[in-house]
């Protein structure tokens, strides 16, 4: 497998709010709530980042084991898909 | 996903309804908006362009700017602009007619997140039925126009009795046109609505029959144009929002602030509050043993609702 590049619908905002991260999808108008590490995710993938580099990025500012980090990343990505917000 | 709005600090979406001048005069008006349907006090130029201003230093996420139509209001290309300068989403909701060619441009050079364009009708002695006056080419020559310059346009349909059979052809005109969004659901029992709802109104199996119709377009053009069917009548939705209130107060074009259109509590005024203020006085409008009151006396009595328009100031000291 080549280097993964994901991109994210446009009219995707975020808002921080006191119990986490506010995602709302201003196309169809659906919002969901994840944490400041969900955040930088969806900001990276903004800014074009691979998911390798993602990945590689959160491993060098987090602790813990990078399977777990490569893990959870690729579990944010299917929640993100599972909401609709990746474009195909 | 449902948030509990009493967790969040500020809104997520604002309603403006920018004026309540409109160049029509449509007999299903919610509104019952007109030439000279102007709110008194309505907010000037320049208040509109601070409220602009307010909503953007508070990172609103979106904005949807309707009427009256909201092309009239002397601040509409000013606020549009700040709101768009500063990244926040916007729809803005209009009847086309104004929509020249280089209208069309500018609109699309502000990158919004969608045109709602209303066109209840497939032909325009339909069309002008429901908006009398109005020029059907127009409307549509503003849909073209402004796909033409790469818009997202979204048509609304309206259904009453004398045109529901149309809107299977506007459908496919839609999409023809490209079309992003076909959107349309049940007519709401307000403002001038009620006053002709004999011909307006559609029974529950009319309803039944329109709905089937719009699920098999939504399949015909999935993956091109979205056909949705807004699932609520307008006492479902008070119940439903009731239980989840939305994190969108309705700003009118004197400032004042309401919770939804069809209740008649006002919580706050822009005029009076800061925004922190509204948005904590919007939270506890909900939560008011009048509000509760009002959603179970309309369940009881539906004709109640004519009376949506009628402001009333709620107790929130
Ligand atoms: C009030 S208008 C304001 C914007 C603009 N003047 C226009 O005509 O689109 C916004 C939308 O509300 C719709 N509308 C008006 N009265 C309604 C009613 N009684 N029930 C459902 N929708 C209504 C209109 O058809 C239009 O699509």
């Amino acid at each position: 497998m080549g280097v993964v590049y994901l991109e994210l619908k446009r009219r995707i905002k975020l808002k921080d709010e006191k119990f986490g991260v506010v995602v709302f999808d201003t196309e169809t108008e659906k919002v969901f709530v994840t944490n400041q590490v969900g955040k930088e995710i969806i900001n990276k993938i903004k800014e074009g980042k691979s998911i390798d580099q993602i990945i590689e990025e959160l491993s060098n500012e987090y602790e813990g084991e990078k399977e777990q980090i490569r893990n959870d990343v690729y579990e944010f990505i299917d929640q993100l898909k599972k909401m609709d917000l990746l474009k195909e | 996903m449902q948030i509990d709005i009493q967790n969040l600090d500020s809104p997520l979406f604002i309603a403006w309804h920018i004026t309540n001048r409109c160049n029509l005069e449509c007999i299903h008006c919610l509104w019952k908006s007109s030439p000279t349907g102007a709110f008194p006090g309505e907010l000037t130029k320049e208040e509109a362009i601070n409220f602009a201003k307010v909503l953007v230093d508070h990172s609103v996420p979106y904005v949807a700017i309707s009427g009256g139509e909201p092309l009239l209001h002397p601040a509409f290309w000013e606020v549009a602009e700040i709101i768009r300068s500063h990244d926040v989403e916007l729809k803005i909701e209009t009847n086309g007619q104004l929509i020249s060619k280089s209208v069309a441009k500018r609109l699309a050079e502000l990158d919004l997140r969608s045109i709602q364009i209303s066109v209840d009708g497939y032909t325009p002695e339909t069309y002008t039925k429901m908006r009398p006056g109005a020029s059907f080419e127009k409307t549509i020559n503003a849909i073209k126009y402004l796909i033409e310059e790469g818009a997202n346009v979204e048509i609304v349909f309206v259904p009453a009795k004398f045109n529901i059979h149309e809107a299977e052809k506007l459908i496919d005109f839609a999409a023809e046109l490209g079309v992003k969004v076909f959107e349309t659901g049940k007519t709401m029992y307000l403002g001038r609505a009620v006053d002709y709802w004999d011909i307006i109104g559609l029974t529950d199996e009319e309803y039944e029959e329109y709905k089937k119709m719009l699920e098999r377009k939504a399949k015909q053009y999935e993956g091109k144009m979205r056909v949705l069917y807004y699932p609520f009548d307008i006492i479902e939705e008070m119940q439903v929002m009731y239980r989840h209130p939305p994190a969108s107060p309705l700003v009118l074009a004197h400032g004042k602030v309401k919770l939804i259109g069809s209740i008649p509590y006002v919580v706050a005024d822009i005029r009076k509050h800061s925004f922190e203020e509204m948005w904590e006085r919007y939270k506890k409008g909900w939560k008011h043993p009048k509000v509760a009151e009002w959603v179970e006396s309309v369940k009881s009595n539906p004709k109640l609702l004519a009376k949506a328009n009628d402001l009333v100031e709620l107790d929130l000291s």
